[in-house]
């Protein structure tokens, strides 16, 4: 265990020296062993003072003695034995003279409570510069150098159109490389049988380097159980964000660690978004905390004809499919509410299109008929606020593109709160009335007291 | 899996012929009414005659419950809750703080009157635009909430200055109940609220049956487990139309059976009419299945019961000592 892991959150080492570091919140004492380092801690709170003790180095004085006395034993007879005499004296006063550098920790409750602790192969000056920090530190005067800043989230623009497929489907990325999707989305989780996934896995990687090459974002669908190592596969350079069912703000939270993990083992220079998805009550109730949760989570999925617990019937995706939009009241008040919270966070939403349709069942149940209900379903979408649309299907994402003219925007960052809005009586000017300028609130009113 | 109350059927605490007679009924659950439908003076008498009528309306394999007046909730806790007693219904619930206080107050009677501790549910009713907006709190203040999401609608169209009669054509109301369903089922609770359908179909509504079956029939498709009932005749259509359907008992057989497969051939999904069949669809068609055979156990008990008590009546009116027959 190094230094470095025993720190707690929000604790910087401001000076460090012969085996103590000072934080800002307190004084770390650590002897590297080969197996299990020694901690040792004091809390700035319980110090009263510390200085720095010089104490003679014995082993060096007791060598010089050595050596002294054993040159006085064979007799002062020849030069080399005086020399040699000459130099134990020598080591004695180096001995006493540059002693052992300790730091003395006087506490609080008692003159008997005080800690040494040497300072092994230490200067005196950068000794003593160590003590000054650490008392400006114990004063609350020392302010920590803020953390280097992480590095800036992916630049890829927000596609419009997104194709979903099996991860281990590497046959179907490269076709979807050729199609008109502005970026592929590879699942992880229900499109793969359990049994495929440590191979979709594997593919993963080269897979997400080959559609990066081609300039075309990719994200991967992780499930929030297997998350760990669903990331561990997917986050390679040139991957844009990972999607993932979301539940809660802590949801998030836990992602952002994982992928900050991640990247910061692989030295990724890019930062992952994260697409939150919303397919359950808790998802929609929470959906504005969670996109606030971090500055990677920019934008969202809206699969509200997925959110089985909002239903109990479990044919309810044939009823509840975006290919008929507004199809039941209840949706609105979900609708209304995930867009409200996704515009607020200034992310784009999607929409999913004939999500719950098998690959290949559109042409089979509804013939040349699939494209103009798409392309309905399409522009419904586009009206009830969303900004593109993600599909398993290709024909789904070509009338997207159609549908979906412009690219959105993209979240550069935390968005800052609107400032509170101070309200205004609006008149219509064509009404010819003034409004007389507001007086200030402590005047005087005109009324009686 | 939540218990089967599809009928929640009020009957005035107060009056002795409905409460002898309701047990024929056929609801899940009676609630013995201390509010609404019970006059300010009688209502001392009908505190006093809760206790006996717990028995008298559990006689048709009905559960009982209580509703109080939200201005009363101690005095009539404390002349109500009794062993045998299921949930107490919390009118014009605006804050979490009402909940807490009924939650202390039933478990200091549960440990006092020797009832298992938690056993008496809580259900608020939400009946004002306070109560909207703090719907969250509401559900979440207690774990004995296990349902919600019933709108008092007469109450709640007053408080927000609308007009009950305009539900017949629209729902004004859709906001609120937007927002309490999607509380319960955040919050993880079954949803007993109604959903809208046009015409005469809300609760104070019974006489027409179209109308009752197209509202009963949207609220099982909403999500909805329960619905309150005012009058005997709405309490069959719930029974009957808030449980899966036949077509829908097949229909789930077939997703599932259509999944299984699917996964022993390795396949992530199966297929039916062009529709994936994931493992979340299967899931939710088992709880389907399993819900639809509590829903019969449920009806088989409660028949039982039924016959038990018309045979004991009619032995009892044709003279026979009444040996056997429970006490009534």
């Amino acid at each position: 265990m190094a230094l470095a892991d025993y720190l707690m959150p929000g604790e910087r080492v401001a000076a460090e020296c012969g085996h103590v570091a000072v934080t800002n919140l307190r004084l770390i004492h650590h002897v590297a062993r080969s197996r299990s380092p020694i901690f040792r801690e004091i809390s700035y709170s319980v110090v009263r003072d510390m200085e720095l003790t010089q104490r003679p180095r014995v082993s060096t004085i007791v060598l010089g003695a050595l050596i002294a006395v054993l040159s006085l034993l064979a007799g002062l007879g020849t030069p080399l034995q005086l020399a040699t005499c000459g130099l134990g004296v020598a080591a004695i006063l180096l001995g006493i003279i540059f002693g052992d550098l300790s730091l003395q920790i006087s506490m609080l409750g008692g003159e008997a409570k005080r800690q040494r602790w040497p300072l092994r192969e230490a200067g005196r000056r950068e000794s003593e510069a160590m003590v000054n920090i650490a008392r400006a530190a114990m004063n609350g005067d020392y302010a920590p150098t803020p953390e280097p800043p992480p590095p800036p989230l992916a630049p890829a623009a927000a596609p419009r159109s997104v194709i979903l497929l099996p991860a281990d489907d590497a046959a179907g990325a490269l076709a979807a490389l050729g199609s008109v999707a502005d970026a592929l989305c590879m699942d992880l989780t229900d499109l793969v049988h359990p049994s495929r996934r440590p191979t979709a896995r594997e593919l993963l990687r080269s897979v997400v380097a080959v559609a990066s090459r081609a300039r075309r974002p990719t994200w991967v669908r992780v499930g929030l159980v297997e998350a760990e190592a669903d990331i561990e596969a997917a986050a390679w350079p040139g991957l844009a964000a990972i999607v993932t069912p979301v539940e809660s703000p802590d949801d998030v939270q836990r992602l952002d660690a994982l992928l900050s993990n991640v990247e910061r083992e692989r030295g990724l220079a890019e930062r992952v978004r994260i697409v939150v998805q919303v397919e359950s009550a808790a998802g929609v109730w929470s959906l504005g905390e969670s996109l606030a949760a971090s500055p990677r989570a920019t934008a969202v999925i809206a699969a509200v004809h997925d959110a089985l617990d909002l239903v109990s019937r479990p044919d309810a995706l044939a009823t509840w499919s975006t290919l008929r939009p507004p199809a039941l009241p209840e949706t609105a008040h979900l609708r209304g509410r995930i867009a409200a919270a996704a515009t607020e966070a200034g992310v784009p939403l999607y929409a999913c299109l004939a999500a719950d349709v098998a690959p290949g069942a559109l042409d089979e149940g509804l013939g040349p008929e699939a494209a103009r209900r798409l392309g309905e379903a399409a522009a419904a979408a586009r009206a009830h606020g969303y900004d593109g649309v993600i599909s398993l299907h290709p024909e789904a994402v070509e009338v997207s593109n159609t549908a979906f003219p412009a690219l959105p925007p993209v979240r550069a960052g935390t968005p800052t709160p609107p400032p509170p809005a101070t309200w205004q009586p609006v008149v219509p000017s064509h009404f010819g009335i003034r409004v007389p300028p507001r007086e200030p609130a402590d005047a005087p009113s005109s009324g009686g007291e | 899996m939540p218990p089967v109350r599809r009928s929640l059927l009020f009957t005035p605490a107060n009056v002795r012929r409905f409460v002898e007679g309701v047990w024929r009924h056929s609801a899940d659950v009676v609630v013995l009414d201390l509010e609404d439908s019970v006059a300010p003076e009688e209502k001392p008498a009908a505190r006093m005659a809760v206790r006996e009528a717990i028995p008298l309306v559990q006689r048709g394999g009905a559960e009982a419950a209580l509703r109080v007046n939200h201005d009363a909730v101690m005095e009539d806790c404390e002349a109500g809750v009794w062993p045998g007693l299921c949930a107490v219904v919390l009118p014009k619930a605006e804050a979490p703080e009402q909940v807490r206080i009924l939650d202390a107050t039933l478990s200091r009677l549960e440990a006092a009157r020797g009832m298992p501790d938690g056993v008496v549910e809580i259900m608020p009713m939400v009946e004002s635009a306070v109560g909207v907006r703090n719907a969250h709190a509401i559900a979440s203040a207690s774990p004995r909430i296990h349902a919600f999401g019933v709108l008092g609608e007469a109450d709640l169209t007053a408080d927000l200055g609308l007009s009950f009669n305009d539900l017949q054509e629209t729902d004004v109301l859709a906001y609120a109940r937007g927002e309490v369903g999607l509380t319960a089922r955040a919050l993880g609770k079954t949803v007993n609220g109604r959903a809208w359908t046009p015409g005469r179909s809300t609760i104070a509504d019974y006489g027409d049956v179209t109308a009752l079956e197209r509202s009963m029939r949207a609220s099982w498709e909403a999500g909805c487990r329960s619905v309150f009932c005012v009058h005997p005749a709405q309490v069959a259509a719930a029974n009957h139309f808030l449980r899966p359907s036949q077509a829908e008992i097949v229909r789930c057989a077939e997703a599932i059976s259509a999944y299984t497969e699917a996964h022993r051939k390795g396949l992530p999904y199966g297929v039916r009419q062009g529709v994936i069949i994931d493992a979340a669809i299967a899931r939710a068609a088992t709880a389907t299945i399993a819900y639809a055979l509590d829903c019969a156990a449920k009806d088989a008990a409660k028949l039982l019961r039924r016959r038990e008590m018309e045979g004991a009546l009619t032995a009892e009116t044709e003279g026979s000592p009444p040996s056997e027959s429970p006490s009534c």
